[in-house]
Order: structure tokens, then C-alpha cells, then sequence
């Protein structure tokens, strides 16, 4: 045999990147979860975000053929569900709707899931505080600071994964990141009392 | 950057945060409990909300996904319960059959066609007809015929006029 044709049946061997998204319950197994936790971080409201994970399964698998397999499969499902948040998200019923949906999400509700970590009741009060104020803080940010902190703070994703993910260049995905932790820490900070400022680090007290 | 004296600035510790990293502020943190401090403050907050979010995320999911495990045990180990439950099913279907009128499962009525007209109904309507025709047609009455002609000086008071002087007697 010889190597040309060893070649041929390694490359039929491997199944092509439009196939990747024939199995939709294999898909939906896999990538639901991120996918979901995702979009209910974006748009806060529990129903939308369901029906957007859905809708996010149900185009990559109607777009199949066009998958050629140059990403991962996790980063073209993001890069779905993140087109569907803001075309979501840009319309005025969705701005109207926010406000007076009962399925939206509180950031008390969030705070009911803190994992229990904390040694006395002290320290979990105060780590509902903490996550009370960086949820507060994240939905001040614009879409594009707010997509990608959360791809790299709650995806983990790294920069070239999140430019990948976004289309943006390396260094706009930077410099959103750092004027969104930037938000995140001002607005988590500013409610902390008179004590809690005196014994901050030098260098922060010196940016306000 | 390592001279305990200077800390790093904000921005450079988001930048570690980020994956921006820099080598002479990964040093600097390293030798630096104040700055490690800091940095740690920021980075639990930001893990306290990746952690609940995902926390969040799952209850959410396991909440609406089906559950053929509880089904299963169900229809397979509670024989006596599920012949109850289909008994309640069937009793249920019973009364629904009793009470809900089942007016839209008939045909629909048949078109109702007048009846025919009697032959005789016909000719007496032409008779009636006819009478009317003539009453109009026919000639002023006597009692009426004073005021046929207005132009008439006598018309209308010499009938009228012995009554209204009868009344005034009266």
C-alpha cells in the first residue's frame, strides 16, 4: 500500500468538521451547560436565556454545513450565542420587557448559590455581599466589556480563545477587559465602609 | 518593580487578572503580601461570581431536564399505585363525558326550507290586495269631500260650525 493511499483512508477516517453537529443530543450534552450559564449571565432573565441556549443548538445545527472545523466547536456555539445576545439585547421591547419581566434574575438569587466555602456565617454574609456588588457591577458594563469579562472570567477563556470567540482584535478584547475589571472593582469597592478604605492597597486609593 | 516600598498600580495588577501577564509584576507579587493581598481580594470576588453563576446555571438545567429515572421507578415498582392512577384517569374521562356537552361532535343542523304556501292563503293575499287597491282608488268620502276643494268658502264650516255651537249650549 502505499503512502498516497494511506493518507486517503486517514483523511476518510476522520469525520468532516460539518459532521461535527449531526449528533445535536451529543452536542447539546457537551456544550448546554456554558452555553447557558453564558447566556443567562448576558441577559438575566431566565426564560430568555432558555430560549436562546435553544435557539443557539438549533442554528448551529441548521448552519452545520457551513462548519469547516477551524474552530472549536465550543468557540463557534459562543460565537452564535453572543450574535444572538445582541441582537437580543439591541431592540427596545427587550430594553422595555427587562424591566418588568418576572423571570429576570436578582442578584440575591445569584448569591442563593454561592458554593459554601465559608468557615463561619460571617465570612459567607460577607462573600454574598462581594457577589451581590460584582453582579450590580457587571450589568453597568457595556455588551462588548460585559461579553468578554465574562468569557474570560466565568468561561476561562483565554485572549486569543476570546478574540477568536468575538472577532475582535487581541488588543480592543484587552482593553475592554481592563476597563471592565476596572468598573467591577471601583463599583465593588465604593460601598465599603470608611474603615475598610483606610486599609486599602496604596496603589488603588491612589486611582480614585 | 521587586522594592517593597513602590506596589503595583491597579492596572498592573488587573493585568495579571487579564493573562497580561508581565514578568517583573508576577516577581514583584511574589515578594509582595500587600500586593498578593490585593490581588486576591479581586480575584475571589471575580471566582465567588463564576462559581455561583455555574452553581446557578446547573440547578437551572437539571431542573427542566426530564427525569425517565423517576418515571421508570415509578411505573415499575408501584404497580397498585399506577392501577389507581389509571382508574382516576378513567373516572375523570367519565365525568368530562357527563358534563361537557358534546353539541360541537354532532353534524350540523340541515338547512330549514319554508314550507310551502298553501294554494288558497295565495288567493286570499291577491283578494286582500285587490280590496286595498280599490279603497285608494275610489272617490273621496262625503264627509271628507268639503275638503277636497279648499277654494270652497262654505266648505267645512257649516259641518263643523252647528257642532262647535251645540257644544257652546251645552
Amino acid at each position: 500500500m502505499t503512502s498516497k493511499s494511506l493518507t486517503a483512508e486517514r483523511e476518510l477516517a476522520i469525520p468532516a468538521p460539518s459532521r461535527t453537529f449531526e449528533d445535536l443530543d451529543a452536542m447539546v450534552a457537551l456544550y448546554e451547560l456554558r452555553i447557558f450559564r453564558f447566556l443567562i449571565a448576558s441577559v438575566r432573565d431566565h426564560d430568555l436565556a432558555q430560549t436562546l441556549t435553544q435557539e443557539t443548538f438549533f442554528r448551529a445545527w441548521s448552519a452545520r454545513e457551513s462548519f469547516r472545523g477551524d474552530c472549536a466547536p465550543a468557540t463557534w456555539l459562543m460565537r452564535i450565542a453572543i450574535n444572538l445576545v445582541r441582537d437580543h439585547t439591541r431592540t427596545g421591547r427587550f430594553k422595555f420587557w427587562k424591566k418588568a419581566s418576572a423571570s429576570a434574575v436578582e442578584a440575591s438569587e445569584v448569591a442563593d448559590h454561592l458554593p459554601h466555602h465559608a468557615s463561619s456565617a460571617e465570612s459567607a454574609l460577607i462573600a454574598r455581599q462581594q457577589l451581590e456588588l460584582v453582579w450590580q457591577a457587571v450589568a453597568q458594563l457595556s455588551d462588548r466589556q460585559r461579553t468578554v469579562f465574562l468569557l474570560r472570567f466565568v468561561e476561562e477563556l483565554d485572549l486569543p480563545e476570546i478574540a477568536a470567540t468575538t472577532g475582535m482584535p487581541i488588543s480592543t478584547v484587552k482593553s475592554h477587559l481592563y476597563r471592565a475589571l476596572e468598573t467591577v472593582r471601583k463599583r465593588s469597592t465604593n460601598k465599603q465602609s470608611p474603615k475598610q478604605f483606610k486599609d486599602k492597597h496604596p496603589s488603588e486609593r491612589s486611582t480614585r | 518593580m521587586n522594592d517593597l516600598t513602590t506596589h503595583l498600580t491597579a492596572a498592573q495588577l488587573d493585568g495579571i487578572l487579564i493573562g497580561d501577564t508581565n514578568s517583573a509584576a508576577l516577581a514583584h507579587i511574589e515578594s509582595c503580601p500587600t500586593c498578593a493581598a490585593e490581588l486576591d481580594t479581586t480575584r475571589s470576588s471575580i471566582t465567588l461570581f463564576g462559581e455561583a453563576l455555574t452553581s446557578m446555571a446547573q440547578n437551572e438545567r437539571s431542573r427542566l431536564a426530564p427525569r425517565p429515572t423517576l418515571i421508570d421507578s415509578f411505573s415499575a415498582k408501584r404497580p397498585i399505585r399506577r392501577l389507581t392512577a389509571t382508574l382516576a384517569l378513567a373516572a375523570s374521562v367519565a365525568i368530562v363525558a357527563t358534563v361537557v356537552p358534546f353539541g360541537h361532535l354532532m353534524p350540523p343542523p340541515a338547512v330549514k326550507t319554508p314550507p310551502p304556501v298553501p294554494v288558497s292563503s295565495v288567493q286570499s293575499d291577491e283578494a286582500l290586495l285587490n280590496e286595498i287597491d280599490q279603497q285608494l282608488s275610489a272617490s273621496v268620502p262625503a264627509a271628507l269631500a268639503p275638503l277636497e276643494d279648499p277654494t270652497d268658502p262654505t266648505g267645512g264650516q257649516t259641518s263643523t260650525t252647528p257642532s262647535n255651537a251645540n257644544n257652546k249650549k251645552d
